[in-house]
């Protein structure tokens, strides 16, 4: 397992304010492949998938990405880093404007060329609907857009947070597939859910399984 | 007749000019001020949104007087002979809203901040690109929160009697008039200009309902 393809965790902890901490000394690599994090709701999923998304800075405890320490190295380096990395919310944020909009907005801060956005439309169902206002979608439709919109600029690490809580069968099956297609391509995904999402055995590099903010066990398959 | 509303136009866009350029200033440094405590949730932003709600109760006449000592000729910036002019009333009424602002666009974009910054950081925007995504996402609010300072400038009567000096054709505003004028026993032209300001007062409030109405159901 190469290290420069690689985000860790080392013993972290992490609590909100001065509440007691919700994660407690979680030790965790991310790496090609699937990695799932199971457990119920308010087990931690979500905060440790912020932490390792690099959105939320541990109380204890090191994020290693690439080798490097990432809440120790210069805001430069964490802007390079961070671009590599994209975490998607149960509910995801769509910015104001048009489906076509949100898909190319990480493109567009980032000076690429615009062309991929409607191929990684289709791809994801959301061809028909470039023009249209993100405010008549339904959840479902919001869902699929974020995602687009997560995998249009090819990052290295996509942070999914229950991804498929908000769509029917037809758009879950869908977004099984495209998960699985992009982690053959080496991307690094990991998945939060409390469900139960039948990826194919050798797409999933790991299981980890979460509850009252630890990690009680990790399933390897790689 | 004609010279009454001559006077009353005169006065109201007198006190246009002055109010809309203290809201600029305001907004000027109450917007950058108001991204960096969003953006930085630790103790020390918290203390600082919570000096800023305390200071939105400030008595205008307190500000006013304070203005006064330091704009006065004795006063440490009394060499830049602003007492009496309206530059001094819009730097007044620009610090007497400077609360209202800050405390108004933090508390209202908190949300959206953790929506919108987060999305647009981890889609790989920078700290300042994630600033012009959630100015734009924010729109309304900030609007709406402009037109609150711009409101308050408006109706404030400590500040412009004090550092402005009520003088005719100058610094003479709508609240320094009504004043004025009603201790003349001039109640015509008080009345006019108080069927002004309130009416000015009524536009930007329906304004500011109708924004936040829009903004609760986007």
């Amino acid at each position: 397992m190469l290290i420069d393809k690689m985000i860790t965790l080392e013993n972290v902890w992490f609590s909100y304010e001065d509440e007691h901490y919700v994660l407690r000394n979680i030790s965790l690599s991310v790496c090609e492949g699937v990695t799932v994090i199971k457990g119920p709701n308010g087990s931690g999923k979500t905060t440790l998938l912020k932490i390792a998304s690099l959105l939320l800075k541990p109380k204890k405890g090191h994020v290693i990405v690439e080798g490097t320490s990432f809440w120790s190295a210069s805001r430069s380096v964490r802007e390079k880093l961070r671009r590599k990395v994209v975490y998607v919310h149960e509910k995801p944020y769509l910015f104001k404007g048009t489906v076509y909009d949100n898909i190319a907005y990480p493109l567009k801060i980032r000076g690429y060329d615009l062309s991929r956005v409607v191929d990684v439309a289709k791809e994801f169902g959301v061809g028909k609907i470039l023009n249209t206002n993100v405010n008549e979608l339904s959840a479902g439709m919001r869902q699929l857009v974020a995602l687009a919109r997560t995998f249009v600029f090819k990052p290295k690490y996509v942070f999914l947070d229950e991804p498929l809580a908000n769509l029917d069968d037809e758009n879950k099956s869908r977004i099984i597939r495209i998960i699985e297609k992009y982690a053959r391509k080496g991307i690094a995904i990991v998945v939060a859910t409390h469900m139960n999402i039948n990826f194919r055995k050798e797409i999933v590099s790991k299981i980890a399984f979460m509850n009252n903010g630890v990690i009680v066990k990790v399933s390897k398959y790689k | 007749m004609e010279g009454l509303y001559q006077e009353v136009l005169a006065i109201t866009l007198r006190t246009l000019w002055i109010s809309g350029t203290a809201t600029i200033l305001a907004i000027s440094w109450s917007i950058p001020l108001s991204l960096i405590l969003i953006s930085s949730k630790n103790r020390i932003s918290i203390f600082i949104q919570d000096f800023f709600n305390a200071l939105i109760s400030l008595p205008t006449v307190v500000l006013g007087l304070a203005l006064y000592l330091i704009l006065s000729k004795s006063g440490p910036l009394g060499f830049l002979g602003l007492l009496y002019t309206p530059l001094a009333i819009s730097i007044g009424q620009s610090i007497l809203i400077t609360p209202i602002l800050v405390s108004m666009i933090t508390s209202s974009f908190q949300k959206l901040r953790d929506e919108v910054w987060e999305t647009a950081i981890t889609l790989g925007a920078s700290e300042f690109q994630a600033s012009i995504a959630l100015l734009r996402e924010g729109t309304l609010l900030l609007i709406r929160a402009i037109l609150a300072g711009f409101n308050r400038a408006v109706g404030e009567l400590g500040v412009a009697l004090i550092v402005g000096g009520n003088i005719k054709g100058f610094t003479r505003v709508l609240t320094t008039t009504i004043a004025l004028e009603l201790t003349k026993g001039n109640f015509e032209l008080a009345i006019y200009l108080g069927i002004v300001l309130l009416t000015l007062s009524t536009i930007v409030t329906v304004a500011i309902r109708s924004l936040g109405l829009r903004g609760a159901y986007r």
